[in-house]
């Protein structure tokens, strides 16, 4: 090695200590730990409103909060946990895992890294902060609609110029990981070697840079609507309101497998390890998720059958979302085969990731149902809905990142989390999920509409075991932070493999990898590669 | 496809097309925004 090359060596692991380290970091595993971190703390913010609207909802009446408040807990629930806490937790995924799986020394981009992160505890001060404004929170609901949205009080602006933000930071944390994977791979690292996770977060990229500068142009017309006299989507002035919704959806949709798809990925990596077979089908599965993310453009309307179109519309909108069933099928049917025959062990994230492909499925059953156009009548605006969103959500993305987090954190701190807690959090966490979430099917069949504090007292019984599984879910993920802090400070050191099963390079790096992950680049074989 | 190395000139020209690969794909996310937000308002 060059001394000038050495010399930057020694000056570049110069790298600040205490909170100089956090603020000015450009390495890729200090960034991701701030992006997990961020969304941790945001997964209590947004489950303390859950906690809040799930009081509420637990007998029928108004009993604790004002229906204004509710409204603002239900919007600000919705954008915290989608922007706040499933898109930064994905992206610390992606931070810490993406370099370390493709054999390279860091992101393309770390100043880029450090202030793609370091604008959205701006963004997120700058929405919560909106509940002590005149007027209160946002509680539109999180689809923003106007002419509802447009009668926000001062609380409007400031969620506008959050969600600007929050998408500024994607747009450039997605440029990132694109630079990082097209351009910083080890020798050997072909595009059909890399990990799944790293295919998954690849397409999600492209996905985020189409669409989140759509949902930035739609929120700016709704700012210059309010404030600057123009009409997008003011009926009185010539504009309507349902083009919002056409131009909401349009990101809105794709933005669903925004969500999803890398914890696809993440599932892809830990089924695998824990059935010590390689991933069934590993191809498929790649042109499956980029197939997904390609017709996820081409399915908004079927979020707005009731609002009225041509019936070549409703049709076109219906068969589209049905053909999404084909390659998600695809990907079920392999992470099924691929457990299939295995040599199965059922360490907590494996647990995770099984119930993950069992619950995922049945909220995309639902979805099934929602996406024909007849029936979608009568279940939209209900809590079908709320049923359906939150079994891809929570048991879908959320699971796959708890699997995601048990299966990478002796890797990321060196030391083993405590086995027999992990299980325990599972297993109140997968009994309370469905506790909370399937009588939601039932309510929304038997026509409870959503957003609403009160309600007929037909629906007290669901609603009352609905909302103790919630609170059992929610106090669950306590023992979740338990088990950090302990694996942290006191877990049983790690090997390097951790997994007897597990394949990929991050796995040939010790536990925790050092401050540079690959100095020099790694030669790539199919041996070495990802399965 | 590049790989980080120990040749300062392999380094300087990595850089180079990662600079590139953000420009162009944020070339391509500002122009769908302005793109858009103009094709409504014109």
């Amino acid at each position: 090695m060059s001394d000038a090359v050495m010399h930057g060596h020694e000056h570049h692991d110069h790298h600040p200590t205490g909170w100089k380290r956090w603020l000015f970091t450009t390495n890729h595993k200090d960034i991701g730990t701030l992006y997990l971190t961020l969304a941790l703390v945001m997964f209590f913010v947004g489950g303390a409103m859950a906690m809040v609207i799930r009081l509420e909802l637990m007998h029928p009446g108004l009993q604790y909060v004002d229906p204004q408040f509710f409204n603002s807990m239900a919007t600000l629930h919705a954008l915290v946990m989608i922007f706040g806490v499933v898109m930064p937790g994905t992206v610390g995924f992606a931070n810490w895992l993406i370099p370390m799986m493709i054999g390279a020394p860091d992101m393309a981009l770390p100043r880029l890294n450090n202030w793609s992160f370091w604008i959205l505890p701006f963004a997120f001060s700058l929405l919560l902060l909106t509940l002590f404004l005149p007027g209160g929170g946002p509680a539109g609901g999180w689809t923003l609609y106007p002419p509802l949205m447009l009668q926000t009080g001062a609380a409007m602006p400031f969620v506008i110029f959050a969600i600007h933000f929050m998408g500024a930071s994607s747009i450039m944390g997605s440029i990132n990981i694109i630079a990082t994977i097209f351009n910083m791979r080890a020798p050997g690292m072909t595009f059909m070697r890399l990990p799944l996770f790293v295919w998954t977060w690849l397409i999600t990229s492209f996905l985020l840079i189409a669409t989140i500068p759509v949902l930035a142009g739609a929120v700016t017309m709704l700012l210059t609507d309010k404030y600057f006299g123009t009409s997008f989507f003011n009926a009185a002035g010539g504009g309507d309101p349902v083009l919002f919704q056409h131009v909401f959806w349009f990101f809105g949709h794709p933005e669903v497998y925004i969500l999803i798809l890398p914890s696809f990925g993440i599932v892809s990596q830990i089924l695998p390890t824990f059935s010590r077979k390689p991933l069934f089908g590993y191809e498929s599965m790649v042109y499956a998720t980029a197939s997904i993310a390609f017709l996820s453009f081409f399915v908004w309307a079927h979020h707005k059958f009731t609002v009225g179109m041509p019936l070549a519309g409703e049709l076109f909108f219906m068969y589209a979302t049905m053909s999404i069933a084909v390659p998600t099928g695809v990907k079920v049917f392999n992470w099924i085969a691929t457990m299939w025959r295995g040599s199965l062990t059922f360490e907590t994230p494996m647990l995770f990731a099984i119930a993950f492909v069992v619950l995922f499925t049945i909220g995309g059953f639902s979805g099934l149902m929602l996406g024909i156009t007849p029936a979608d009548f009568q279940y939209h605006d209900t809590y079908f809905v709320v049923a359906h969103f939150h079994y891809v959500l929570v048991t879908g993305a959320v699971f796959g990142m708890l699997g995601g987090v048990y299966y990478w954190l002796p890797k990321w701190t060196g030391h083993m989390y405590d086995e027999t807690l992990g299980k325990w959090h599972f297993w109140l966490s997968a009994i309370s999920v469905n506790v909370l979430f399937f009588p939601q099917h039932f309510l929304g069949l038997a026509g409870m509409p959503r957003r609403i504090p009160d309600y007929a007292l037909q629906f007290a019984e669901w609603n009352f075991i609905s909302s103790i599984g919630g609170f059992v879910f929610g106090l669950s993920q306590l023992l979740f932070l338990y088990i950090i802090v302990k694996c942290i400070r006191a877990g049983a050191k790690a090997s390097d493999q951790v997994w007897d099963g597990a394949h990929g390079l991050e796995w040939t790096l010790p536990s925790p990898p050092p401050y540079h992950s690959f100095v020099s680049p790694p030669m790539v074989t199919d041996a070495t590669a990802h399965s | 496809m590049a790989g980080p190395g120990d040749d300062p000139a392999a380094n300087s020209r990595l850089a180079a097309r990662n600079l590139r690969t953000a420009l162009v794909l944020g070339a391509v996310a500002l122009g769908i925004y302005v793109l858009f937000v103009l094709g409504y308002a014109l």
